[in-house]
């Protein structure tokens, strides 16, 4: 707890540090910003506490001490974007910052917290969130805010590559930005005019990693073997071999092994798209890898099988899942699901500002989360807009250099930016004015200079 | 199929979990939009696909138990949280205490929310503990959305300069260069000042001196303006301008009220577009388009490879 501070007209000096915590549903970006300046990269840990099937268990960063990822069973804090188990999430907070040996030790009572959120949050969640950095940590300054705003406070316009001056002066925060944040839990499009975020024109779609991977892992356990308690397996498997395919349809041919009888070249040979994974065994193999397609191999085994030594290794082909999974967040209906596709997305959302905005927001989109690491996630993305727009409008999409750090790295230049202190809330105005004050200095927000 | 107008009769299972709560039923309920689970929605949902989709109830309940499962998180067996010994047992504050034990998922909380919301709506004055934006606000944002949206759809595609009702304030305003020749120039209209240019790089017009045009809240245009070209007065070649949002508009904008969880969520494309795609089909077996319908059940194929491996299970019967 922090000691108590004489109460001061100007109120206490802003902490010398400031710890950055980009909570995400899967893993936790976090990282410390000081005045001076000195820039570490965040440490990414994962957000949950596990156990597998020996039974012990691992919280958090621990997971890195675990080698068998088999049958793991996984506890995660964070619903929905959401932090909604406390428990759980002070269990790995206190290991990760505030215990004695934690490897990022902080020091709540000399420390601001800046934390991201998800945009439309239940009021409910948010005043749990206060309290507990007010009530149990004792931090001595806080913000929270909506996590994709805060990519405003990159250099925006290095990430696009805009052609300009040597000495431009770098406009932080970015004047008009659109944000897309896909993410573990949803997909969020986020318009953001000077840091900002339009809050009136945040739109959702309630498709994530998790669903992915859920999806990927009904497909193989349909086709190829049950894998549906190695959803972690599955996981590596998503984000090593998908992509988002340019060409449906003929990706989709290529993959078909056709009627029957009929022997399809590129069915045979793979059409470049086939590969072949082979799983983690759990004694020599913790890691699966991700091959190259190999004709003769699948032949090899089927007659080992007939008759000789089994195979020292399960190999899984994957054809049309490769593809098939990340297209989902596209085209929801294929699962049948009654929402629009990321593109109709970003329109639904343009469509509740102004159409003046609209080429200020379509020369700038800047996806960020972990989807956006699929191969040509942001050409598919750009074409798709580009479709629905006037031809007038130039649509840019771009990838920050890491997509999943993106949003704390942005974090940290608003940390820096002198906007930080007319948001920050002290612990000493959250005991003189309670929480109910504090949640709706946080909604208000930066309002209009 | 109609499955012969039958329709089922939904399952009585409720779900019992702590932060349960009286809601008083009256006018539509939002949560059955975006976790369709009640049966009023069903049957809502039911009659509105008539006809268009050969979705059968029980063909429907089944996609969405699909979705649910797909939705769900993977592999949460209870995992205790690992005992320590070497923390002892600080005390916490009563509030702390209370957001530690509690064990409601988010499922809870937004049921909470919901029934807080309509609590709220009949007697407004109990609403003291949580401010949530007032929800006249953001049904207005949405139907300001869907207006946005009607006139857009409505429209060419081509966005036409539409005058904006906002901007009659002409006495605010700054005289600005002598009015351009314009498109349509039989309709002369020497009061109006002349909208501001689009941003982006293209023939235009006017001469972008400055950008937007009173602009206190976005920095103003201070660039050269494109060079002139001599198709630039051409009618055939002129670029369509919008209007630029007034400092009223985008201090609206930016100090709107978050829309609430349920608004946020991107409604259907069906409901948008008007007229969206039909859904696309696929092999319940390989993934290929599914070109066949098993006559038994109805599910999709794509040949006769996958429809044998598919009938080997098949157990449904029609339109069931």
């Amino acid at each position: 707890m922090a000691p108590a501070r004489k109460s001061r007209s100007a109120g206490p000096p802003p902490p010398s540090r400031t710890l950055i915590l980009d909570n995400g549903a899967s893993t936790i970006k976090a990282g410390f910003v000081t005045a001076d300046g000195t820039d570490e990269p965040p440490r990414v840990i994962p957000n949950c506490i596990a156990r597998d099937r020996h039974r012990k268990t691992y919280v958090a960063s621990e997971l890195d001490k675990c080698k068998d990822f088999g049958e793991i069973a996984v506890r995660r804090p964070v619903e929905k974007g959401f932090i909604v188990n406390w428990e759980a999430e002070k269990e790995i907070w206190d290991r990760e910052f505030f215990d004695d040996k934690a490897p990022l030790r902080c020091d709540p009572s000399d420390s601001r917290l800046v934390l991201t959120e998800q945009p439309n949050a239940l009021p409910a969640l948010q005043s749990h969130c206060d309290q507990m950095v007010f009530e149990e940590y004792g931090f001595a300054s806080y913000y929270r805010g909506v996590g994709a705003a805060f990519n405003a406070y990159h250099d925006v316009q290095e990430i696009f590559r805009t052609p300009r001056e040597p000495n431009a002066i770098v406009e932080i925060p970015a004047e008009v930005m659109l944000v897309v944040d896909s993410g573990y839990s949803h997909t969020t499009v986020t318009p953001v005019l000077q840091g900002r975020p339009l809050q009136s024109a945040i739109r959702r779609l309630d498709i994530g990693g998790k669903l992915l991977t859920n999806y990927l892992t009904r497909l193989i356990s349909l086709r190829h073997f049950d894998m549906r308690n190695d959803t972690y397996v599955v996981n590596e498997m998503k984000e090593a071999a998908c992509y988002v395919s340019l060409d449906f349809n003929g990706d989709l041919e290529k993959t078909w092994k056709g009627t029957r009888g009929e022997r399809r070249e590129p069915y045979l040979t793979g059409g470049g798209i086939a590969k072949d994974y082979v799983l983690p065994d759990s004694h020599t193999r913790f890691k699966g890898v991700v091959r190259d397609y190999d004709p003769s191999a699948s032949s090899k085994a089927r007659k080992l099988a007939a008759g000789g030594p089994a195979s020292s290794e399960d190999v899984l082909t994957l054809r049309n899942e490769r593809f098939v999974v990340p297209e989902i967040l596209f085209n929801p209906s294929d699962i049948g699901m009654r929402q629009p596709g990321l593109a109709d997305l970003v329109m639904q959302s343009l469509y509740a500002l102004p159409m003046g905005l609209w080429p200020g927001m379509l020369a700038n989109i800047l996806v960020v989360g972990g989807n956006a690491k699929f191969d040509n996630f942001i050409q598919r993305l750009q074409t798709e807009v580009m479709e629905r727009v006037p031809d007038d409008c130039i649509v840019r999409v771009a990838l920050p250099a890491d997509p999943i750090t993106s949003t704390w790295t942005g974090a940290a230049g608003f940390a820096k930016h002198e906007h930080v202190e007319r948001l920050a809330v002290t612990k000493q105005e959250y005991e003189e004015y309670g929480a109910t004050w504090v949640a709706r200095k946080f909604a208000a927000g930066l309002g209009v200079d | 199929m109609n499955n012969f107008g039958v329709i089922e009769v939904a399952s009585t299972k409720t779900k019992n979990a702590p932060g349960w709560a009286y809601v008083p039923d009256n006018g539509p309920n939002p949560s059955a939009a975006a976790f369709p689970t009640s049966r009023k929605n069903r049957a809502a949902r039911n009659t509105a696909a008539l006809g268009l989709s050969d979705l059968s109830a029980r063909q429907d309940a089944k996609v969405r138990k699909d979705l649910e499962a797909l939705d769900k998180e993977p592999s949460t067996r209870d995992v205790a949280i690992p005992a320590r010994s070497g923390r002892g047992q600080t005390k916490h504050t009563p509030n702390v205490r209370k957001i530690l034990q509690s064990q409601k998922t988010f499922a809870n909380h937004l049921d909470d929310w919901i029934a807080f919301q309509a609590v709220s709506r009949d007697n407004p004055q109990a609403t003291a503990p949580w401010a949530p934006p007032a929800p006249a606000s953001a049904s207005a944002a949405t139907a300001a959305a869907a207006n946005n949206l009607k006139r857009s759809t409505s429209s060419s595609h081509k966005a036409k300069p539409k005058p904006k009702p906002k901007q009659s304030t002409p006495a605010t305003q700054k005289p600005g260069p002598p009015p351009q020749p314009t498109a349509t120039p039989d309709t002369s209209m020497p009061d109006a000042p002349p909208p501001p240019p689009l941003p982006a790089s293209e023939p235009r017009l006017t001469l972008a001196t400055s950008y937007p045009p009173d602009g206190s809240i976005l920095p103003p245009y201070n660039r050269p303006p494109p060079q002139s070209h001599p198709g630039d007065a051409d009618p055939l070649l002129v670029s369509r301008r919008v209007p630029f949002p007034t400092d009223d508009e985008l201090r609206a904008l930016m100090t709107a009220p978050p829309l609430s969880y349920l608004d946020a969520r991107a409604a259907a494309a069906a409901a948008v577009a008007g007229g969206a795609y039909p859904e696309r089909k696929f092999c319940e077996v390989c993934g290929y388009w599914g070109r066949v319908k098993c006559g038994k059940c109805g599910g999709r194929v794509c040949a006769l490879d996958c429809l044998e491996t598919h009938r080997e299970e098949c157990l449904r019967r029609y339109g069931l």
